[in-house]
């Protein structure tokens, strides 16, 4: 389903809002706590207003933006775009996993942002492991990103996500390990 | 690109004689010039990567138990992938990183160390050729932590520098039935203990890193009935064989959550009755076997359902902590 949504600008303006109060390392914890509650808003609105939710609305998106750099799918090998899109899986949330293997080994992190976020998970950017940084561009996403993590993240590997990399989705609110999926929190 | 190379090169016509040769060596090459490039990657590979991955997906949990799964996706590989690996050494970069995947994906179903020794070998010839990828070294790392093949990881192994400079992994060996670790922090290594399964009440499948895990404890913390069973010494929270890197994911969460402690499997193998390892997944044992099994924590918990299985093994809760 291609949503077309009012809440969409709704998203964007939280976006901009964010952008605009950089964590700053003296921030009050309390201030930080309030930064990261709306950083968690922002994700939970990146997932609402996501343009693809289910499988018809993938092939509908893909068929419009095919060979563009929209959504540019086509920088993945042949084989490599097959395993992506063969692993994708959605339930009435939207996007609940998919194989990102052949992602980081073939797209820089501005590409791979492109390619999530009509999914409303452009954020996993900071998260998935071994994102290639091949432009200056790549270096900028990715750097936006992290600090933008850096708000929600409290220890460790997995950071507290609620997004799960190193595991999939396999029916709902549980995720089984399979290294390079990602179980995504509308799981 | 090299196929265009030849053919602008060499395809002048009208054909000479002169010419007819260099047609025929031009399209004697084209085989060679495409087995050559490095991103080459032959159809039969390709495909029993695929058959591979298909194999592992039809048999999902947790309607599947995971040595079911296994098997399939051993028989796949051997019959798909590992004609392949015979000429290990006439494979491209391609190849030999679709190689690792494919293992990849047959360890993280089978678990065995015999495809981290089959990785190790696909990856020393990627780093031979300068053409090993940070993702393929966290891939290698991984599946040697999944198959728990500590020999795989030296200082001197092509996965070493997944680790970010922390201690290696030292890995325990003469794994016991029903054993887990717990890491020794900073050190790589591992406690060792031996569950005991008649004095248990539950055993809970989950991870630091799953949402749906914390979950269940955030609601356990809240709820005295919960905490009372699925805390103390008559609950055993364990993670499963996956490819986690760094232990300090696990040391973190029982500082924050010291009724709550997640302990590693040592072998998935050794937990008889333990079909499926998805996380959260409570187990409720009763003389030493699981009686019933509650999957999973959604938005509004699965308080009742775990509740009526605990009641239903005659398990009741010691009540407040």
């Amino acid at each position: 389903m291609v949503r077309s949504c009012g809440l969409l600008h709704v998203a964007l303006a939280a976006t901009l809002l964010l952008a605009a109060i950089p964590p700053r390392a003296d921030a009050s914890v309390t201030d930080r706590t309030a930064q990261a509650r709306l950083e968690d808003r922002r994700l939970a609105l990146d997932k609402r207003t996501a343009l693809i939710t289910d499988r018809r609305g993938f092939e509908a998106y893909a068929r419009t933006t095919a060979g563009t750099d929209t959504f540019p799918l086509h920088k993945l090998g042949p084989a490599s775009r097959i395993r992506f899109v063969e692993s994708l899986r959605f339930n009435e949330r939207g996007l609940t996993t998919f194989d990102y293997a052949d992602l980081v080994r073939e797209l820089g992190a501005a590409d791979l942002h492109r390619v999530l976020k009509p999914f409303g998970f452009q954020h996993l950017v900071a998260i998935l492991p071994d994102v290639r940084v091949n432009s200056d561009e790549d270096r900028q996403v990715l750097q936006a990103l992290k600090e933008v993590r850096e708000l929600r993240c409290g220890m460790g590997e997995h950071c507290n996500e609620t997004d799960y990399p190193g595991y999939k989705c396999i029916s709902h609110a549980t995720c089984e390990d399979s290294t390079q999926h990602i179980c995504t929190s509308n799981c | 690109m090299h196929i265009q190379l030849l053919t602008t090169t060499h395809w002048h016509p009208p054909l000479g004689r002169g010419g007819i040769v260099r047609l025929l060596f031009c399209l004697l090459a084209m085989p060679a010039a495409l087995l050559a490039a490095p991103g080459h990657v032959s159809p039969d590979l390709e495909e029993g990567y695929a058959a591979v991955l298909r194999s592992a997906d039809g048999f999902p949990g947790p309607d599947h138990d995971w040595r079911a799964r296994a098997a399939h996706v051993e028989k796949v590989f051997n019959a798909r992938v590992q004609p392949q690996v015979a000429s290990m050494h006439t494979l491209s970069t391609g190849e030999l990183r679709t190689l690792l995947q494919a293992t990849r994906a047959a360890a993280m179903a089978i678990k065995t160390p015999r495809y981290s020794a089959l990785a190790l070998a696909a990856g020393e010839r990627l780093r031979e050729r300068g053409a090993l990828l940070p993702a393929d070294i966290r891939d290698g790392a991984a599946i040697a932590m999944i198959t728990r093949d500590g020999y795989s990881l030296t200082p001197s192994s092509p996965w070493s520098p997944a680790f970010a400079g922390r201690p290696l992994p030292r890995l325990p060996e003469g794994i016991r039935p029903f054993e887990y670790w717990t890491p020794l922090p900073g050190t790589g290594s591992y406690g060792r203990a031996v569950a005991d399964m008649r004095s248990l009440d539950v055993v809970v499948i989950s991870h630091p890193g799953c949402g749906f895990s914390r979950a269940a404890v955030d609601a356990a913390k809240q709820d005295p009935a919960l905490h009372g069973l699925l805390s103390g010494a008559r609950a055993l929270w364990i993670s499963p064989q996956d490819g986690t890197l760094d232990p300090e994911v696990f040391i973190d969460w029982t500082a924050n959550h010291p009724d709550f402690p997640i302990h590693v499997v040592a072998r998935q193998s050794g937990f008889a009755g333990f079909g499926y390892w998805g996380t959260p997944t409570f187990y409720i044992l009763r003389d030493g076997k699981v009686t019933a099994r509650v999957i999973g924590w959604p938005r509004d918990g699965n308080r009742a359902a775990l509740l009526q299985a605990f009641s239903e093994a005659g398990i009741r809760s010691v009540g407040t902590p």
